[in-house]
């Protein structure tokens, strides 16, 4: 039998690998680059300017100092494009994680708590919701009701209800039967209170474990939607549009969806490496393999 | 025993699909008439009213709602707004494409992702197996279109080496499936390396190596079947998640597929096409899921047993 040495990670104080310590850094860059955006953004993303189209980035052939990521087939900055795209996909993002944490979270409580005909048809609605491909209920809510910023974080919203739902129940349901709930029902304690104060700050870990995984999920899907048309409509954009319109280009000016795509890519190369360390750090019996 | 428990599935569809049905009705009347999206600015009062009544849509939603299942039932699911042909011919056209890609994806997902999961446990703790890990890392993390994307830009455009659209040659195949089985690779080679671990700690696998079996003989004979279970089961429940990304997919690399086809008919608000493909789509998953189930209970006694009390 081989040897097993525990892989020897390079490692910060208190545990942190080094890899998972860049991505914190990268999404701190990140964040503060969407945050600062209207300040630090050297024009106004919708301007046009049909002299300068099409320049590439500096360092190529024909760019222009003025503009450090060169511009697209509108002549707007793409410098300025992508500040603006990174911190409408962050929003958008999370705007989508916080009601589908909200959403979830309510369902799995009145899952757990609500009795028993309550949770069959919530945990019904759930397989219903995991069996099904969830780009087809974003086409139809999308063909319905529109595409635009608010339907979009609808659809962001409805993507993930369903895990949270699902996780919520079984945690509290292992709850249930300790002690301390048992002594706080038998005070006469009701049963929101039970779940509200007893129950729910109990399982914040697993949750914030699954809000993170969702979150870089969440990005993945907006920028695949706003990618194939059905996100938010031009002039505004979030890097996935970005990429999306800028596909007629790619022959010639193959940077108009390249800076998008990377930035997309270390959005979500950040948030899931920092979501499988909290999930390692949480969940003993994954950190022990 | 397994006669119940396929009726019990079988309801279970039965179930799911008349909710997604009835979701699908309800969303398409709920933003007040369809037609009013369907039709051209300005149309006159007289027209309108004629298209509601051959749409059938003015009757009572409850007579509409029963009207659209005995009209399912009876295998008429009306006609595409834009081609103006019976939606299930529309569909049907593009659904061999669309089977072929996933049939390709699946192929290479589980002729990469298995063995290589096999190994990364294997190689565990040494450097090897860390390149391993990164790599699927990596396949993790890349939202498909950029990755199609970015290959387009190398191969198509810089390289010319393989042909950015369409489904014609072997040719065509390559991007698309690299594309769309990266994220599954990735996946299942992390569930192959955790089913591995758990495996390569048990006691029957220390027998068989005190019986003098080689490692390779070890792990292949003893340690990969047994890691298959949960790994199978893992599989089964990408099978909607490999469909959302076949849609992505698609559009990005010009497929003549059903994702292909469903986007552009919400893009022109094609109703009776969207509907008629997000139901049929949802079925096929369905379906798919069920007899991943059932294979699964045939195959480990454990399962069948368990549903079974």
């Amino acid at each position: 039998m081989p040897v097993v040495v525990p892989l020897r990670q390079h490692v910060l104080p208190h545990g942190i690998p080094v890899s998972v310590a860049c991505a914190a850094a990268l999404a701190a860059v990140l964040v503060i680059l969407a945050l600062a955006a209207p300040l630090i953004a050297p024009y106004d993303p919708a301007t046009q300017t049909l002299l300068a189209r099409l320049r590439p980035p500096i360092g190529f052939l024909g760019a222009d100092p003025r503009h450090w990521l060169g511009t697209d087939q509108l002549g707007r900055d793409m410098l300025t494009r992508c500040l603006y795209g990174l911190r409408l996909s962050l929003f958008l993002s999370l705007s989508g994680t916080v009601i589908g944490l909200f959403l979830g979270t309510a369902l799995g409580v009145a899952a757990a708590m609500g009795g028993r005909v309550a949770d069959a048809l919530i945990m019904g609605l759930v397989d219903v919701k995991l069996a099904l491909p969830f780009t087809l209920v974003a086409l139809v809510v999308i063909a319905v009701a529109g595409s635009g910023i608010s339907v979009l974080v609808v659809v962001l919203g409805i993507a993930y209800w369903a895990h949270f739902a699902r996780l919520v129940r079984a945690e509290l349901m292992a709850l249930r039967s300790l002690p301390f709930v048992e002594a706080a029902r038998a005070v006469g304690a009701s049963r929101t209170r039970l779940a509200m104060v007893h129950m729910l700050p109990n399982i914040v870990s697993p949750v914030v474990v699954m809000t993170t995984l969702n979150f870089s999920n969440l990005i993945l899907l907006e920028s695949s939607l706003s990618f194939i048309g059905l996100g938010v409509q031009p002039p505004t954009a979030t890097l996935g549009s970005m990429v999306g319109l800028g596909r007629d280009y790619m022959a010639s000016a193959p940077w108009i969806v390249a800076e998008p795509a990377l930035l997309i890519f270390s959005v979500s190369l950040a948030v899931m490496l920092l979501g499988d360390f909290l999930c390692d750090r949480f969940n003993v019996r994954l950190r022990d393999r | 025993m397994m006669v119940r428990l396929v009726a019990r599935r079988i309801l279970r569809v039965a179930l799911m699909l008349w909710v997604i049905g009835s979701l699908v009705f309800f969303a398409t009347r709920l933003t007040g008439n369809p037609i009013d999206s369907l039709m051209p600015e300005g149309i006159d009062a007289a027209s309108r009213q004629a298209m509601i009544a051959y749409w059938g849509l003015d009757g009572p939603v409850s007579e509409q709602y029963l009207h659209f299942w005995t009209a399912l039932a009876h295998g008429q699911f009306g006609l595409g707004l834009q081609e103006r042909r019976p939606v299930a011919d529309i569909f049907f056209e593009r659904t061999g494409n669309s089977a072929l890609l996933l049939l390709a994806t699946l192929a290479v997902t589980v002729a990469i992702g298995v063995p290589g999961g096999i190994l990364a446990a294997v190689w565990r703790g040494r450097p090897r197996g860390g390149v391993v890990l990164l790599l699927a890392f990596l396949g993790y993390a890349t939202p498909n279109f950029v990755l199609g994307i970015l290959l387009i830009l190398i191969f198509s455009y810089r390289l010319h080496w393989l042909p950015s659209s369409g489904a014609a040659g072997l040719a065509h195949y390559v991007m698309p499936t690299l594309t769309l089985s990266a994220f599954f690779v990735a996946s299942l080679l992390r569930y192959t390396r955790n089913a591995m671990l758990d495996v390569l700690s048990q006691d029957y696998m220390r027998t068989a190596r005190a019986k003098g079996f080689t490692e390779r003989q070890t792990i292949l004979r003893h340690g990969l079947g047994n890691a298959m279970i949960p790994v199978i089961t893992a599989l089964g429940l990408q099978v909607a998640t490999l469909v959302s990304g076949a849609v992505v997919v698609e559009t990005v690399f010009a497929w003549h597929g059903v994702g292909d086809l469903l986007v552009n008919a919400t893009l022109h608000r094609d109703y009776p096409l969207l509907q008629f493909g997000v139901l049929a789509v949802a079925a096929a998953v369905v379906a798919v899921n069920i007899l991943v189930d059932l294979a699964y209970s045939a195959i480990d006694p454990r399962v069948r047993l368990a549903e079974a009390v």
